[in-house]
């Protein structure tokens, strides 16, 4: 199995069990930034916990193996369903559930549907200020490279910029923003 | 004299604009590309990247199994994600919390 058959097969997933979703890490920092390679498929679900998340589980049951053990992420805050491909490459499916926080809301209820070809389907993707302020938060060298290369890609002329500070102002990362604002190699002139 | 002699500032200078010229070369580059062929690129880097990793697991392992060379790539993956796994705090204040 390749990574996208394993996206596909995720999303269908979604889908096929009702649950609304939205496709974000390496590969939603990949559409609006840089192009990168990751070894997993992250995906947001409408989903507390409990059934919605189980019948996802139970579609992908042929192809991934999830962890019975629920993890508790200090980083994301949020609970998440891990899950190893059963054949190689050993790819990682995370399901992250929605939970009660004002910013992960915000991102998810303003998510837009994209058609991507490469995928054969329509996606669900957070919106590029959204996954900036995400990547902040979370703030791993990774995210901040994603950060820096989604503003430098879509441009700070497009991007809301002031919606992007003042998500970082309320989570303490505006240090970070700037760090990643300073990180981008000016254009060249003439 | 042992050791690593020090970088000199015009040549630590020339490194950092360097890397900068091939930051921005990267951008530029993903500029010009729709949002599905910079995604559809992400899936050809990862595809080739986990290839490579068993090539290169393969060669480690010196065995002609290929399940160990995926063992060997499991191994690598889990010691890479609990690296990237670490962040460090966040230095401004936040409003809330």
């Amino acid at each position: 199995m390749n990574i996208e058959q394993l996206a596909a097969a995720v999303i269908d997933a979604c889908e096929a069990s009702g649950v609304e979703h939205m496709l974000t890490g390496a590969f939603a920092a990949s559409v609006y930034g840089v192009p990168r390679s990751t070894s997993d498929v992250d995906i947001v679900v409408d989903a507390v916990a409990g059934e919605p998340i189980q019948r996802v589980v139970a579609q992908l049951a042929p192809m991934v193996i999830f962890d019975p053990q629920v993890q508790f992420d200090t980083l994301t805050w949020g609970r998440r369903h891990v899950g190893t491909t059963r054949t190689d490459p050993p790819f990682l499916v995370e399901l992250f559930a929605l939970f009660d926080d004002a910013f992960v809301q915000h991102q998810f209820h303003r998510r837009r549907r994209v058609v991507l070809p490469s995928l054969g389907r329509a996606v669900w993707l957070p919106r590029p200020e959204d996954l900036i302020v995400q990547k902040l938060r979370w703030g791993r060298g990774k995210d901040l490279d994603d950060a820096r290369d989604v503003l430098a890609v879509q441009g700070l002329e497009s991007v809301d910029l002031a919606g992007v500070r003042s998500w970082c102002l309320l989570h303490g990362t505006t240090d970070r923003l700037e760090a990643v604002l300073a990180a981008i190699p000016a254009e060249p002139t003439g | 004299m042992s050791g690593t002699p020090a970088i000199s500032k015009p040549a630590a200078a020339d490194l950092v604009r360097l890397q900068h010229e091939l930051l921005r070369a990267r951008i530029d580059r993903a500029r010009r590309l729709t949002e599905d062929q910079r995604l559809a690129e992400a899936f050809d880097l990862t595809n080739g990247t986990l290839r490579r990793m068993h090539d290169g697991a393969m060669a480690k392992v010196a065995s002609g199994d290929p399940l160990l060379g995926w063992e060997e790539v499991r191994r690598g993956l889990f010691r890479l994600r609990r690296a990237q796994s670490v962040v460090p705090p966040a230095t401004s204040q936040s409003v809330s919390r």
